[in-house]
C-alpha cells in the first residue's frame, strides 16, 4: 500500500514538474515578419496638398518694392541690349556652355502654352517666345528645338523657381507687380490680358453685387487672388493650383465663378461651350494684366538681351504672326480683343 | 508494510466510518466520471481550438492578407498606368488601356472577397467602404479625363490629377491599411493556432484525474480487501493514453504550422511587403517626373521607401529580412536573383536622376517609362512568384497541420467514452455486492 500512495506522489512531482516544464515553453510561435509592416508606416507618407499660397503681401516692405509703388514702375523694364551679342562672361553665353536653355511654362492653356494631348508637345504664343529667344542666344548653327527645355509650373511656382535657378526665365502669363519685382526682374511687357469671369450659362452673376457670398475660384498666389480680395472682399476665393482646376471646379460645382485672364477664360470656353464668359463686372482698368517674362534678378544683362530680342520680334511682324496663329485662331477671341497689339515697352527702369 | 501505510489503515476507517460504503462507492464512481468528462472536454477543446486556429483564421487571414496585397496591387498598377500615360502622352493604346480596365476589375473582385470575410476589423469595414466609394470616384475623373483628352482639352490633365490625387491620398493608404490589417490576423492566428496554453491545462487536469483515479482505486481496495480493480486500472492508463496521444497530436500540428509560418506566411508577409513598397517606389518616380522636379517630395517618398525596402546587398530593410530569414539554399538564392532584381532597379532609377539632374526630362521620362518601368515589372513578377511559392508552402503546412488534429476531437470522445465504460464497469460488482 506504502508502495503505491509513494508512486501516487511521485507520480503527480513528475507531472507537476512536465506542467511545469511546458508552461515555460509554452509560448506560441513568433513571427519575425510583423515587425516589417513598421516599414509601410515609417516610411513618408505620399505628399499632403500643398496648402494655397495666400496673396498677402510680407510685412516688411524692401526699398526695391517701395520705389516701384511710388514711381509706377510696375511694367516698367531694363534698356534692351543694343546688339544681340552673346559676349565672354555673360549669362547668354552661360546657356550656349550648358547647351539649354530651361523655360518655365504652364501646360493646361490653350493658346499661350497647352500641352498637346496626341503629342504630348507643349505648344503656343509663349512656347514660340522661348524658341524665339533661344534662337537669338545659341545663334543659328547652335539653336534646335532640343535645346529649349520646357518646366511646367504651377502659379505658385513662376517666380519662386526663377529665383531658386530651377529655370532660366519664366514665360507664364506672369502678370508683373510690384511684388514679384522683388523677387525677379521682369522683361519688357510682351502682351496685355484682362481678367474676367468664367461662369455657368446659367449663372445669375452679373455685377460685382452678385458675387457676395459666392465661391470664386482663383489660382493660388495669382494676381487675380490678390484683385479679388481688394475689389469683391465679400466672395469666397477658392484657391486651387492649376488654371485647369477652376475649369473643374466650375463643372463639378465647387465653384459659382472663375476669375482669370481672358487669355485663359477663352480657352476653357472652347472645352466647355455650357460656360459663359462675363465681362465688365469689374472695371477693366483694375483688372488689366501685363504680362513680362520672369528672370534672375542676378542676371541683368540677360534681362536687356531678352528685351532686345522682344523688340526684335515686335519689329519682324514676328509678334502679329504668332498672335494671329495662336490667339485669333486658336482661340476665337471675339472682335473686342481679335486684333491683338504688341503692347509699349516701357524701359522706364534705372539700372 | 510500513508506518505509512499503517497510519493510513487506522485513518481510513475512523474518517469515513460514518459514510455507509455504498454510498461513498457512489461518490466515487461520480467523481471518477466528471473527472473524465472534464478531461474529454478539455481536450475535445484544446484539439478544436489549434484547428480553428490553422483552418479558420490561420487560412482565412492567408487568404485575407493576398487579397489585400492583390487590391493594393491592382490600384497602384491602374494608376502607373494612368500616371505613364500621362508622361507618355499621345492617344491611349489599347495595350494601355486593357491593362487599366483589368486592373480596375481585378480592384472591384478584390474588393468583393474582401467584404466577404467575416473576421473584419470595424476600421477595415471601414477601409473596405472608403475604397468601394472612392474607386467610383477615381474611376469617374479617369473616364471624364480620358474624354477631355481625346477631344484635345487640357482639362483632362487637371481630371488626371485629381483622380491620382484621389488615388494616392485615398485609395492607397486605405487598401495599405486593410493589408496590415489582414497581416496583424495572420499573425494572431498563427499565435492562437500554435499556443501551448491548453495543453498546459490537459496536462494539469490529466495529473488530477489520475490522482483522483488513483485515490479512488485505494480506497476500494481497502474498502473491499481486493488487491487491484482492473476496470480503474484501465480506465487510469486509458486516461493517460489520452494526454499522451493528444500531446503529441497537438505537437505534430504544432510543428506543421510553425513551418507554415517560417516557410509560408512570413515570407509571403515580408514579400508582400516589399512588393508593395516597390510599386509605391516607382509611383513616386512617376509623379516626380510629372512636376519635372519642382515638387521634391516625391524623390524624397522614393528615397524612404527603397531605403526600407533594403540596399543592394540586401543587408537591411525588408528585403534584408527576407534574406536573413531563407529557409533553405534554394530560396536563399531566389531571394538573391530578387535582390539582383531590385539593384538593377536601383540602377535605372540613378540612370533617370542623372537625366533629371541634367534637365534631360525627355530622356528621362523615356528611361523612365521604358527601362525602369521593364526593371519594376521584372522585380514585380519575381515578387509575385516568389509570394505564390510562399502561400502555396504555407497551404500545404497548414493542410499537414489540419490533418494532425482533424479527428482528434472524435479521437478524445472515444477514449474517454471507453475510460468511462471500464471505469463503471470496475466499480459496478462492487456496487451490486451492496445492493
Amino acid at each position: 500500500m506504502s508502495g503505491r500512495l509513494r508512486t501516487t506522489t511521485s507520480c503527480a512531482i513528475a507531472a507537476t514538474a512536465v506542467v511545469a516544464a511546458c508552461a515555460g515553453c509554452g509560448g506560441s510561435s513568433q513571427s519575425y515578419a510583423i515587425d516589417s509592416l513598421d516599414a509601410l508606416s515609417a516610411t513618408t507618407t505620399t505628399t499632403e496638398p500643398e496648402a494655397a499660397e495666400s496673396s498677402t503681401p510680407s510685412t516688411t516692405i524692401s526699398e526695391r518694392r517701395r520705389e516701384c509703388e511710388e514711381q509706377g514702375l510696375e511694367t516698367a523694364s531694363y534698356a534692351p541690349a543694343q546688339t544681340l551679342d552673346v559676349y565672354e562672361g555673360s549669362y547668354m553665353q552661360h546657356l550656349r556652355d550648358l547647351e539649354r536653355i530651361r523655360v518655365g511654362v504652364d501646360e493646361n492653356t490653350r493658346g499661350l502654352s497647352a500641352r498637346k494631348a496626341e503629342s504630348g508637345d507643349i505648344e503656343g504664343f509663349e512656347v514660340d517666345l522661348a524658341h524665339e529667344i533661344a534662337k537669338a542666344v545659341f545663334g543659328e548653327e547652335l539653336y534646335s528645338a532640343e535645346r529649349v527645355i520646357l518646366i511646367p509650373l504651377l502659379t505658385s511656382e513662376k517666380t519662386s523657381s526663377v529665383a531658386d535657378q530651377q529655370v532660366d526665365l519664366t514665360i507664364s502669363a506672369a502678370s508683373m507687380s510690384c511684388r514679384r519685382w522683388e523677387e525677379v526682374d521682369f522683361s519688357a511687357e510682351y502682351y496685355t490680358a484682362h481678367q474676367e469671369f468664367l461662369v455657368r450659362s446659367d449663372s445669375p452673376i452679373r455685377t460685382a453685387a452678385d458675387l457676395d457670398g459666392r465661391t470664386v475660384c482663383v489660382t493660388a498666389n495669382s494676381t487675380s487672388l490678390g484683385i479679388l480680395e481688394e475689389l469683391v472682399p465679400e466672395a469666397v476665393p477658392l484657391p486651387v493650383d492649376a488654371r485647369t482646376d477652376c475649369l473643374v471646379a466650375l463643372q463639378n460645382g465647387r465653384a459659382d465663378t472663375y476669375f482669370g485672364h481672358d487669355t485663359f477664360l477663352y480657352g476653357m470656353l472652347l472645352q466647355d461651350p455650357t460656360l459663359e464668359i462675363r465681362t465688365g463686372i469689374l472695371d477693366p482698368d483694375d483688372t488689366v494684366s501685363h504680362y513680362g517674362i520672369a528672370i534672375n534678378r542676378e542676371h541683368r544683362e540677360f534681362t536687356r538681351f531678352v528685351n532686345g530680342v522682344l523688340e526684335e520680334v515686335i519689329a519682324s511682324g514676328r509678334w502679329q504672326e504668332m498672335a494671329n496663329q495662336w490667339l485669333v485662331m486658336e482661340l476665337e477671341l471675339p472682335p473686342r480683343i481679335a486684333v491683338p497689339v504688341p503692347p509699349e515697352p516701357n524701359y522706364g527702369r534705372e539700372a | 508494510m510500513g508506518a505509512n501505510a499503517r497510519a493510513t489503515e487506522t485513518l481510513e476507517p475512523r474518517r469515513l466510518a460514518a459514510i455507509s460504503t455504498p454510498v461513498a462507492f457512489w461518490t466515487c464512481l461520480f467523481a471518477v466520471v466528471g473527472g473524465l468528462l472534464a478531461l474529454a472536454m478539455v481536450g475535445v477543446r484544446a484539439a478544436n481550438e489549434r484547428r480553428d486556429g490553422v483552418a479558420t483564421v490561420g487560412v482565412d487571414a492567408a487568404r485575407l492578407l493576398d487579397d489585400t496585397e492583390s487590391l493594393y496591387v491592382a490600384l497602384a498598377d491602374a494608376d502607373a498606368v494612368a500616371s505613364s500615360g500621362f508622361l507618355l502622352a499621345g492617344l491611349e493604346t489599347r495595350e494601355r488601356r486593357s491593362r487599366y480596365d483589368a486592373d480596375i476589375q481585378q480592384a472591384g473582385q478584390q474588393l468583393a472577397a474582401i467584404s466577404a470575410n467575416s473576421e473584419l476589423s470595424a476600421t477595415d469595414r471601414a477601409a473596405v467602404a472608403r475604397i468601394s466609394e472612392q474607386l467610383v470616384v477615381y474611376s469617374d475623373l479617369i473616364a471624364t479625363a480620358r474624354a477631355n483628352s481625346r477631344l484635345g482639352h487640357p482639362v483632362g490633365a487637371a481630371y488626371q490629377r485629381d483622380a491620382s490625387d484621389v488615388m494616392q491620398h485615398q485609395l492607397l493608404p486605405a487598401a495599405q491599411s486593410l493589408y496590415a490589417g489582414a497581416a496583424r490576423q495572420l499573425d494572431e492566428g498563427q499565435r492562437a493556432g500554435t499556443s501551448r496554453d491548453l495543453q498546459v491545462v490537459l496536462i494539469a487536469v490529466t495529473v488530477a484525474v489520475v490522482l483522483l483515479l488513483v485515490l479512488v482505486q485505494v480506497f476500494v481496495s481497502v474498502r473491499t480487501r481486493r488487491l487491484l480493480n482492473i476496470g480503474l486500472a484501465a480506465a487510469t492508463a486509458l486516461a493517460i493514453g489520452l494526454c499522451v496521444t493528444t500531446i503529441v497530436k497537438l505537437e505534430a500540428q504544432r510543428e506543421a504550422l510553425v513551418r507554415a509560418q517560417s516557410e509560408g506566411s512570413d515570407p509571403m508577409l515580408v514579400l508582400s511587403t516589399a512588393r508593395i513598397l516597390a510599386l509605391r517606389s516607382l509611383n513616386d518616380e512617376n509623379l516626380d517626373l510629372i512636376e519635372r522636379g519642382t515638387e521634391t517630395t516625391h524623390i524624397a517618398d522614393f528615397d524612404a521607401v527603397t531605403a526600407s525596402i533594403g540596399d543592394r546587398e540586401a543587408t537591411s530593410g525588408v528585403l534584408g529580412t527576407a534574406s536573413a530569414h531563407a529557409v533553405d539554399d534554394a530560396a536563399r538564392a531566389r531571394i538573391d536573383s530578387i535582390v539582383g532584381l531590385y539593384a538593377a532597379y536601383l540602377d535605372v532609377h540613378a540612370r533617370v536622376r542623372e537625366l533629371t539632374d541634367k534637365d534631360e526630362y525627355d530622356l528621362a521620362t523615356d528611361v523612365a517609362v521604358g527601362d525602369q518601368a521593364e526593371a519594376a515589372a521584372a522585380l514585380d513578377g519575381a515578387l509575385a512568384d516568389e509570394i505564390e511559392r510562399s502561400r502555396s508552402m504555407f497551404e500545404r503546412h497548414a493542410d499537414t497541420a489540419s490533418l494532425r488534429v482533424n479527428q482528434l476531437p472524435l479521437t478524445v470522445l472515444v477514449i474517454v467514452v471507453v475510460a468511462i465504460a471500464f471505469a463503471i464497469g470496475g466499480m459496478w460488482p462492487r456496487l451490486r455486492e451492496y445492493r
